[in-house]
C-alpha cells in the first residue's frame, strides 16, 4: 500500500483497526498529526439553526397555501374580527407613547430615553414611544423642534413632509404645511422629504417649501437658532408664514388687508413684545397695524 | 399526509429542509470565503432562493440545489473581503499541557503560518480539506456537495495537505 494510499484512506476513515493501529506508528503519521490537530482549532464557529430560522422567517414573507374551502372558516373569520377589534381597542387606549404638546406662546422641553433634549417651539408636538425605544427610535414630529442629540445616539424624526436621520448632533427641523427645513447645527444630520435626501453637516440647511427643494450649504453661521434667545427669524419666506409664526408666538389672530401675503420677507421679530415684534414685520413691507384687543391685530396694507 | 413530503413550499417541510441542510452549508461557505463575507447572510440568501422555486424543487434534490446555488457563486452576498478564517486555540487537539513561554511563542507562529497557508489554498483545495479533516465529512459526501468526483476530492485534499506540509516544514 503506497503511502499515498494509507493517507487517503485514513483521511477518509478507511483503514481497517490493525491498518490503523499499524498506519499510527509510522513516522508518516506523526508528521501529520501535529499538523492535523492544529487544523481543527479552524473550525468554524456554531451555527445556531433555530436562530437562523426564525430570522430567515422573519425577513422572507411567507404566503398563506390556500385552504380548502370550509365551513368552519367564516366563523373563524367573524372571531378573528372581533378578536382584532378587541386588540386594537386596548393597543388605542393602552397605548404607551408620549405626546407633549405645546400651544400657542409656549415652548416645552423633553428628554428622550437616550437623554436627547428635543426643544419644543409654540404650537407644535412630538410624538414617541418610550417602552419600544431599543427596538424602533422614531419621534413623530409636528411643527418646529431644536434637537440636541447625545452623541452617539441614533434615531429617526418623522413628520409629514419629511424624515431626517439623526446621528448623535444638534438641528432644527420644521414642519409645517408646505414647509419642511432641517437646519444643521452640529454634527451630520440625512434629511429627506418626498424628491431628494441630502447630508447635512454644521452650517447646512435643507428647505422644502410649496413642493420646492433646496440645499444650502453654509446657510448660517449660528451656534444654535435664534428661537431658543426669544428671537423668531425669517430668510426668504412668504410673508404668510410669517404671519402664522406670529399667530402661534403671540396666540392672537391676524387679519389682513390688501397685503401681499406671497412677497418673501427676511428678518425677524421678538416673541416677548408684541408691539416691537409687530414693528419689525410691519416696517419693512410698509404695512400698518392695529391692535383692537388681546386677541386680534389687522394688518393693512398702505395703498400707493 | 405523505403527500406533504413531496412539497417544499409546505411551511413545514421548509422548515425541515432548513433544519437538515443549513449547517453543512453554513460550513462548506465559511470554509470557502471565511468569515468577513457573511456566510450566515449567504445561507439565508440560498434558502430565500429555494423557497422562491419551492414549486420546482422536490425536497430530496433541495440539497443539491442549495449547494448548487452556493457553489455557482449565485449569490449577492460575496462582496469578495479578504478570505479569513481565524483559529481558535482552545480547540486545538490535545497537545502538549507544559507550556513555556518559548514553546507558545512557537506555537503561535505555527498557528500563524498555519492560518496564512490554509487562507492561500485555492477555494477548491481548502474546503475539501476542511471539510474532511474539521467536520470529519467522508469523501463521497465532499463530492456531493462540491458537484464533483469523489477522486477530485481525494486528489484536492490530498494536494492541498501536501502544500501545507511544505509551507509549514514538516514540524
Amino acid at each position: 500500500m503506497s503511502e499515498e494510499g494509507n493517507i487517503m484512506k485514513w483521511l477518509n476513515g478507511d483503514l481497517s483497526p490493525e491498518e490503523e493501529k499499524e498506519f499510527l506508528k509510522s513516522s508518516e503519521y506523526q508528521s501529520l498529526k501535529s499538523l492535523s490537530d492544529r487544523v481543527i482549532s479552524f473550525k468554524a464557529p456554531k451555527y445556531e439553526v433555530e436562530e437562523e430560522l426564525n430570522r430567515f422567517k422573519d425577513s422572507y414573507s411567507r404566503k398563506q397555501e390556500a385552504r380548502k374551502i370550509n365551513w368552519y372558516v367564516p366563523i373563524f373569520r367573524i372571531a378573528a374580527a372581533v378578536t382584532l377589534i378587541a386588540m386594537v381597542y386596548f393597543t388605542f387606549f393602552k397605548s404607551t407613547g408620549v405626546e407633549i404638546v405645546t400651544n400657542a406662546g409656549e415652548t416645552a422641553e423633553v428628554y428622550l430615553p437616550d437623554s436627547s433634549i428635543v426643544i419644543l417651539n409654540a404650537v407644535s408636538s412630538i410624538k414617541y414611544d418610550p417602552e419600544k425605544w431599543t427596538k424602533a427610535r422614531k419621534v413623530e414630529l409636528e411643527g418646529e423642534a431644536y434637537f440636541k442629540v447625545r452623541s452617539g445616539s441614533k434615531f429617526d424624526v418623522l413628520s409629514d413632509d419629511g424624515t431626517v436621520n439623526v446621528l448623535g448632533t444638534q438641528f432644527n427641523v420644521i414642519s409645517r404645511p408646505n414647509y419642511f427645513e432641517v437646519i444643521c447645527y452640529e454634527g451630520k444630520v440625512a434629511a429627506s422629504s418626498d424628491s431628494d435626501t441630502h447630508t447635512l453637516f454644521a452650517s447646512d440647511a435643507f428647505r422644502s417649501i410649496n413642493g420646492e427643494a433646496n440645499f444650502i450649504s453654509g446657510w448660517h453661521n449660528d451656534k444654535t437658532p435664534s428661537w431658543l434667545n426669544n428671537i423668531i427669524s425669517f430668510e426668504s419666506v412668504q410673508f404668510q408664514y410669517v404671519i402664522d409664526e406670529f399667530e402661534r408666538q403671540y396666540d392672537i389672530d391676524v387679519q389682513v388687508q390688501s397685503v401681499q401675503t406671497q412677497k418673501l420677507f427676511t428678518g425677524s421679530f421678538r416673541n416677548d413684545n408684541m408691539e416691537l415684534a409687530l414693528r419689525s414685520i410691519c416696517i419693512p413691507l410698509k404695512i400698518e397695524f392695529e391692535i383692537i384687543d388681546k386677541r386680534t391685530v389687522i394688518l393693512k396694507g398702505v395703498d400707493k | 399526509m405523505n403527500r406533504d413530503l413531496e412539497d417544499s413550499c409546505d411551511e413545514k417541510v421548509f422548515d425541515y429542509l432548513f433544519r437538515i441542510h443549513a449547517t453543512d452549508l453554513f460550513n462548506f461557505l465559511y470554509y470557502k470565503y471565511g468569515e468577513m463575507n457573511n456566510p450566515a447572510d449567504m445561507v439565508q440568501e440560498a434558502f430565500a432562493k429555494l423557497w422562491k422555486k419551492c414549486k420546482d424543487v422536490h425536497p430530496n434534490k433541495a440539497r443539491s440545489f442549495l449547494f448548487t446555488v452556493a457553489n455557482n457563486q449565485l449569490l449577492n452576498e460575496i462582496s469578495k473581503k479578504k478570505t479569513a478564517l481565524k483559529y481558535r486555540s482552545e480547540l486545538k487537539g490535545k497537545e502538549s499541557t507544559l507550556e513555556t513561554p518559548q514553546y507558545a511563542m512557537e506555537e503561535k507562529e505555527y498557528m500563524d503560518k498555519l492560518q496564512n497557508a490554509i487562507e492561500e489554498l485555492p477555494e477548491g483545495q481548502r474546503v475539501a480539506f476542511l471539510l474532511n479533516r474539521i467536520e470529519g465529512k467522508k469523501h463521497q459526501e465532499i463530492a456531493d456537495m462540491l458537484n464533483i468526483s469523489r477522486k477530485a476530492v481525494e486528489k484536492r485534499i490530498y494536494t492541498a495537505l501536501a502544500k501545507l506540509r511544505e509551507k509549514l516544514g514538516d514540524i
